[in-house]
């Protein structure tokens, strides 16, 4: 089969391209560094299949941190028929490099200026046909986000294609060994192509910077968003939420117990009782998942996130951190395994490790939603946002305390400079994509962990046959009264004991899982929870939740980016340990003040 | 775009009298001055990635802003708009247009 690589700065948009060409949803957004890995789809073009690779995005090829290493690693072992260059048509005085130094490697190749529409906006105007003359090589501008020039450069790809031979992997690894000089060349193709107004600005980020990078008023307009945003999703959530559960309710009520009538109590149990009321506890919050990844890909599409890496460098400088730590902490906020992959934009291994040490602590949308069960469940509709707020400030806290006490442990001296962008907007079909993406990544997980773990968690409840279901008579019981002498002291009983067992795997066992312990779902189960916890205990129990240790994939993923087993023992020793005296001193301070 | 008159802070003359440039680093430009970049004194992987994002000999370069407490500079060189701190602006090196 034929291959296409997608070559070309960060942030120019060839996972944009690559989206659009193979219909898949390859994460998007306006920061360099989003895509960490290679990825790979099938497409027809013409009459026989393609395959697109979509690569992180490369500088140069000098120097190659980790993410670029995946790049020269992909160009020296795999052979390919054609390379498409994607340039940012608005900044060729500077990217035009890349297009001549792989021009020099003599790949078969196309230059693709995407973003036409900012080049128009802009006032950039390129004579494509002579860049094409010039270089020797086809060149073509378009938009792969509006879709404008996208067909003739499809076209022009399957035209190429037809008579690409591929290039080799042995002759490319000889090629990429060789200095490339090309300076002045490219001073020449500029000269004669390319023509950009004296003064380019975009009179729109100039103006949006002037409020948002404000010296003294930017970091609080950046917290003020963050925070409306989170109202803003708690708003529109909740009530879809109580929708879902509702109708999960009806349909139980109305088919699936009359079905299962027939079949024997444990069967009916099992299915019940643990699967279907397990999963459709944790199904109930994909609306909020959904709407949490809409605003973070809107938030991430904007181009804030390189702003507030630039508002907060001054700040994690001071905790041996950088701007882009900052923004890998909020990416965090969502799920902390792509925010640990997206660390490989770091040189230093002591700063990517240090902030890999602080990313497990960022509040991730799974823990999100087991907060929100029980804020809901325990605290009045006044003081639940506060206390998720406070959780939030608790993430921020845990992770800044972390790196100031290893940042002596994990000095760099990493140069921080970083490309701001200029302010986007997704598109709906964006948002759209982005969405399915999260829904299927959840399907994708429900599938793996959390049937298995609520049906672990239901036999832990019931068996051995005969006993009171979760009663201490149960497995559960004994691996809670186990636990006791460890988690008595924090407020943590038998019942959160085994969630907190399983939340080990992935947070969205919690719920499932209490859910499970205690035989009921929706309102019964919050009103249950109500009763049997206090509040003092509750909150004790999410601060163990935040900070414990966030998941299986997360754990693996330390582990996978650090390649080492010593600093996967200490990130979870660290997290355990603080998450064990956190909620100590919370539990015991607010007993003595009588809470 | 206001150009950079004189600065008693970190300048110095390359030859007095004959040479009317006045050499400075770019963390010694305040908000809204800009020069023409002379030199680039940063290790070599820095170098091409500055190189990369646009920063050549001969271009002009503008300090936007500036971030408080000793945060990074907000320059602007060509099309491109770059964060970078000040360690690594001190390596950059400035010529300014003769007064
Ligand atoms: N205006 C405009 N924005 C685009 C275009 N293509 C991509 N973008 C945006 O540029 C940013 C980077 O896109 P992405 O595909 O992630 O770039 P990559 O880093 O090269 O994979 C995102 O905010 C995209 O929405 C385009 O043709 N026009
Ligand atoms: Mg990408």
């Amino acid at each position: 089969m034929k291959r296409i690589a997608l070559l070309g700065m960060p942030n120019t948009g060839k996972s944009t391209f690559f989206n659009r060409i193979t219909g898949a949803s390859a994460r998007v957004g306006n920061w360099p560094g989003v895509t960490i890995d290679l990825m790979g789809a099938k497409v027809l073009i013409g009459n026989e299949m393609v395959e697109i690779v979509d690569l992180p995005g490369i500088y140069d090829l000098h120097g190659f941190s980790d993410d670029e290493q995946v790049v020269r690693h992909f160009l020296e072992n795999n052979a390919f028929d054609l390379a498409l260059i994607i340039l940012n048509s608005c900044q060729l005085d500077r990217q035009l490099s890349l297009a001549l130094q792989l021009k020099q490697l003599q790949l078969p190749c196309v230059l693709l200026l995407n973003m036409a529409d900012e080049a128009k906006r802009f006032g950039v105007s390129v004579d494509a046909p002579k860049m094409a003359q010039q270089l020797g090589m086809p060149v073509l501008m378009m938009s792969a986000k509006y879709g404008e020039g996208y067909k003739s450069a499809f076209d022009e790809i399957g035209r190429l294609l037809r008579h690409a031979r591929p290039m080799q992997p042995e002759r490319m690894r000889e090629a990429l060994a060789s200095d490339v000089e090309i300076e002045h060349t490219m001073e020449q193709v500029l000269k004669d192509t390319v023509q950009i107004p004296p003064q380019l600005s975009d009179s729109l980020t100039t103006k949006l910077d002037r409020v948002m990078l404000h010296p003294w008023f930017g970091l609080p307009i950046f917290f003020g968003v963050m925070y409306l945003l989170f109202q803003a999703i708690f708003l529109l959530g909740t009530p879809l939420q109580s929708g879902v559960n509702w109708t999960l309710l009806a349909f139980k009520d109305a088919a699936l117990i009359p079905l299962l009538a027939p079949a024997p109590a444990w069967l009916s149990g099992l299915l019940i009782d643990g699967i279907y009321n397990g999963v459709g506890t944790v199904a109930a919050f994909v609306p909020i998942i959904i709407l949490f990844f809409l605003f973070m890909a809107i938030v991430e599409d904007t181009g804030y996130l390189s702003r507030a890496a630039f508002l907060m460098d001054a700040l994690m400088a001071r905790m041996g951190l950088d701007g882009r730590s900052f923004v890998m902490i909020l990416m965090g906020f969502g799920c902390n395994v792509p925010a640990l992959m997206g660390t490989r934009v770091m040189r230093s291994r002591a700063l990517r490790l240090l902030t890999m040490l602080v990313i497990p602590l960022s509040l991730c949308s799974a823990r999100l939603q087991v907060f929100i069960f029980i804020t809901a469940a325990l605290f009045s509709p006044k003081a639940a946002p506060l206390v998720l707020f406070s959780l939030y400030l608790v993430s921020f806290g845990s992770a800044f305390l972390t790196a100031i006490l290893f940042k002596r442990r994990l000095v760099s001296r990493e140069p921080f400079v970083l490309e701001l962008p200029p302010y986007r907007f997704p598109t709906l079909r964006q948002m759209v994509l982005r969405g399915w993406h999260e829904v299927r990544h959840f399907l994708h997980r429900a599938t793996k962990f959390i049937i298995a773990g609520v049906v672990l968690v239901w036999l832990l409840t019931h068996f051995p046959s005969g006993v009171a279901p979760g009663s201490s008579a149960t497995w559960a019981g004994h691996i809670g009264a186990l636990l006791a002498p460890v988690l008595d002291p924090v407020g943590i009983n038998q019942q959160l004991a085994i969630a907190l067992i399983f939340g080990f795997v992935a947070k969205e066992i919690v719920i499932g899982s209490l859910a499970v312990i205690y035989g009921m779902e929706g309102a019964a189960l919050t009103h249950h929870m109500a009763a049997s916890l206090d509040w003092v205990q509750a909150y004790s129990f999410m601060l163990f939740t935040l900070i414990y240790t966030p998941c299986l994939s997360t754990v693996a993923t330390l582990k996978n980016e650090s390649k080492s087993w010593r600093f996967v023992a200490t990130s979870l020793a660290w997290s355990v340990g603080l998450a064990w005296v956190s909620s100590f001193a919370f539990y015991q301070i607010a007993r003595a003040l009588g809470y | 775009m206001k150009r950079i008159l004189c600065d008693n802070k970190n300048r110095y003359h390359l030859d007095t009298g004959k040479n009317p440039y006045t050499m400075l680093n770019l963390a010694s430009l305040q908000p809204g001055e800009s020069g023409i970049i002379h030199a680039i004194h940063s290790e070599q992987a820095l170098y091409y990635r500055l190189a990369a994002m646009g920063f050549r000999i001969g271009k002009r370069i503008e300090v936007v802003r500036s971030a408080r407490f000793a945060g990074p500079l907000h320059v602007r060189v060509g099309s491109t708009d770059i964060v970078l701190r000040r360690n690594e602006a001190h390596q950059i090196e400035i010529a300014s247009e003769p007064a």
